[in-house]
This record gives structure tokens, sequence and C-alpha cells, in this order.
């Protein structure tokens, strides 16, 4: 047993002794390129540990770094989101904007074309049912407004004053099935009378009836009808809607079914009538 | 006298006599090893550990004093060739003269073709032996360490029996 301790510790001992003689030969031999064996093999063993090293401390730096900018880029994110609610609501005004813009130049593209003056109003409400029959505007006797007075869109009839207040007034429009506007097809020159229909209502569907047309006459579908001038409201030639169904009807009279020029569902802004426009003397220019 | 005072001493007459011997004749310095020697029988005499120390010496001796290549080359050799002596000498009867002898020849050429070796491992270029000088100066060597190991045995002897 004292042997075996004896020689295992003249082997370590030997051992050791090899080693430091491998090292001081190491460090006066040369290996070429200017550098000792030593300075080499010491290199090459610790090359993969301060490679394993340099890995370590990378790949702790890049994720903190990764942390960091994910920190970052959750921050960037929600500001970003902010931004773009921001942005989105600006662009949806501004398209408001925009739209508004257009419909206001549709609307005074038409008052220069009316013999009537007119002032422009904002709808403020409607009926809430889908078979609505009147709507309020912004306008009232304050600004001339007058019961009866013709309510207009761009595209065409609205319907006409039946309620009024200071700075508001009450539009019953084409729609309702009361309501009834002197009409001619603009082709042909057959008069009649437009109301609203309950049943097209009632289906979502926003039809007019021409009435009183004779079985006789001459209505096809896509006829123009324009009012008339006859029921002392609306003037003449202003459009209606278009002829969408011809039916033979029951009796006298022919059923027809129009759908309506103005985009009565979705109204913001309309032109009141508040009297008839002066004329323009078409000799001023050469008297002065 | 204490083991290491004595091997230390053994060592230092050793290097004198090697210095003497490089003056007188380099030639004789080359062929004769005192250094060689008394690491050997060092490590006959006390075993494997003091045989490495022994040979350790007297190789960085060798290498520092007289002209040695790489410092540590001939140290390194000399360390090994005394550890295998003295482990071989502390379990085999190596006690009879002609043990001795060939101790001492197969430690020399063991040195020489070891420092061969150990040289060419490291890239150094080292002067190689032939055989027949090798051997000459391993028979040599083999024949003054034998007797002065056998005048060293007989004086601790009469030591004792006084």
């Amino acid at each position: 047993m004292i042997k075996v301790v004896d020689t295992r510790r003249s082997l370590a001992l030997l051992a050791l002794l090899v080693l430091g003689h491998l090292v001081a030969i190491s460090r006066q031999v040369e290996a070429g390129g200017g550098s000792t064996l030593f300075d080499r093999v010491l290199l090459s063993a610790l090359t993969p540990l301060s490679s394993a090293t340099a890995a370590a401390v990378r790949g702790v730096a890049e994720a903190w770094h990764g942390y960091v900018d994910l920190r970052g880029v959750r921050a960037d994110n929600a500001r970003l989101r902010e931004q773009v609610g921001q942005l989105e609501m600006l662009l949806q005004r501004k398209q408001d904007a925009v739209r508004e813009s257009e419909r206001l130049h549709a609307l005074l593209a038409l008052r220069e074309t009316l013999p009537l003056e007119t002032v422009s109003a904002h709808v403020i409400s409607r009926d809430g049912t889908p078979w609505f029959s009147t709507l309020t505007v912004d306008r009232g006797f304050r600004d001339g407004v007058r019961l009866n007075a013709p309510v207009l869109s761009s595209t065409g009839v609205v319907g006409r004053v039946t309620d009024l207040a200071p700075a508001a007034a009450r539009v019953q429009v084409v729609l309702d099935a009361n309501s009834g506007i002197g009409a001619v097809i603009e082709r042909t020159r057959v008069a009649g009378v437009v109301s609203g229909q309950v049943r097209s209502a009632e289906a979502g569907r926003f039809d007019l009836r021409l009435k009183y047309v004779p079985s006789l006459a001459d209505a096809v579908v896509g006829d123009l009808v324009v009012t008339s001038g006859l029921d002392r409201i609306f003037p003449r030639g202003l459009v209606i809607g278009r002829v969408s169904a011809v039916g033979p009807g029951s009796g006298l009279f022919k059923e027809i079914a129009l759908t309506p020029a103005a985009r009565l569902e979705s109204l913001e802004e309309v032109l009141i009538a508040t009297g008839e426009r002066p004329a323009v003397p078409v000799f001023a220019e050469g008297v002065r | 006298m204490s083991p290491a005072l004595t091997a230390g001493l053994a060592l230092l007459t050793a290097f004198v006599l090697q210095s003497g011997l490089s003056l007188v004749g380099p030639g004789a310095a080359r062929v004769i090893d005192p250094l060689l020697i008394v690491a050997v029988i060092t490590a006959l005499a006390r075993g494997e550990v003091w045989g490495m120390c022994a040979g350790a010496v007297a190789g960085w001796v060798l290498d520092a004093h007289f002209g040695g290549v790489v410092l540590g080359l001939a140290g390194l050799s000399r360390m090994l060739v005394g550890f295998l002596v003295g482990f071989a000498s502390a379990r085999l009867l190596l006690l009879g003269p002609g043990s001795r002898l060939a101790v001492l020849a197969a430690a020399t050429v063991l040195d020489a073709r070891g420092l061969e070796w150990l040289a060419a491992s490291f890239g150094v270029d080292v002067p190689t032996l032939a055989a027949l000088p090798l051997g000459l100066r391993a028979m040599l060597n083999a024949a003054l360490g034998a007797l002065l190991y056998g005048v060293l045995e007989r004086r601790l002897r009469g030591e004792a029996g006084a």
C-alpha cells in the first residue's frame, strides 16, 4: 500500500516536472511566424476558452440588447399604434371634409342653375325607421325658410318644409305616402303625381309612385320624371327620379314605380328655396 | 551527511570535473559524462524521486553551462533517465556490478537517444551521435560509474562498520 502511494506520488512529481520542462522548452523553441512554441501552444489551448468566453459574453450582450430593443420596440409599437389611430382619425376627418366639399360643390352648382333663392342646410336628424318620411334641418324662419318651401339635393328633389322653428325646419320627404308632387315624364310630357309607397318602404326599398298616368300613356322603364310646376310648390324641371317599373294597374291608370334621384337615405346637406330669384337683365352690360 | 547534501556535493564535484575535462580536452568532455554518472548512481542508491531530481539538475547544468541548444532539453531527458533508473532499481535487483554496468550503459544510450528524440519533437537541431561513439561513451561511463559506485559503497560500508 505504501509502495503504491509512493509510486503515485513519484509519478505525480514526475508529471509535474515533465510539464514544467515542456513549458520551459516550449518558451524557447521558435515555432515560426516569430512566436515561440509555448506561445502557440498556449494560444491554441486558450483559444477555445477565449472563444467560448467571447461567445458567452456576445450572447449575453446580444440577449441584453435584444431585451432592451424589445422594450424599445414595445414602446415604439404602442406609440406608433397611437399615432396610427390619430392619423386614421385625421384621415377620416379629411376624407369627410373632401366628401362634404364635393357635396357642397354639387349643391352650389345646382344652386346656380335654379331660378330660386336658396339657403343650404345640414340634415340634423331623421326618422329612426327605415321607412322614414321626415327629416330635420338646421335652418328655420330666421334664415328665410317658409312653409312648403321646396327642399332639394344636388341630385334631385328631397321634399318640402312642413314645420318651422326659428333655426330648424321639418321636411316631408317625397318618400312619405302622403306627399304629392306634380310631375311629368320628361320624354313624353305625360303628367302625374309622385308620392311615396308604403309597401316598398316597408320592404326596405325607397321607391316612389307616379300616380294618375293614363293606361294608354307612353311610359317605359328608364324614363326621367321631373317636376311639372303645377303644384305651385316645386318649380318645373327639377329631377325627381327614373321609372323603374311600369305595370298595367287597375282601371284607368298605369302602375308606375320610380327610383328617387336624390340619395335620400344618406342625405347630409340640402338646399332650401327661400324665394324666386330676381331676373337678371341680359342687357345690363350693354347699357353701361 | 544528509542525502540531499551528498547528492548536491556529488553533482558539484561532477560539474567541476566536467568543466575541467572540457578545458583539458573537449573531446574527452564529450565522451565522459560525470553529471550523468552522478544522476544514475543517485537513482540507483536512492530511488526514482532522487534520481529524477538529480537527473534534472544534471541536465540543467549541462544545458546552462555546457552549450545546450535549448534550456531544459537535457534536463528533461536526464530527469526521465533518472526516474527510470530509480524506478527500476527500487523494484529490480540491480545490486551486482554487472547490473550496474548495464544500467549505466543503458542510461547513457537512453539519455543520448532521448535527447535526440526530444529535440526532434520540438524541431530543434542537435548533433546526432553515431552508434559507435555512443557505444564507446556508454562503456566508458558505465565503467567509470561502476567504479565510483563501488568506491562509495565500500566507504559507506566502512563507515557503517566503524
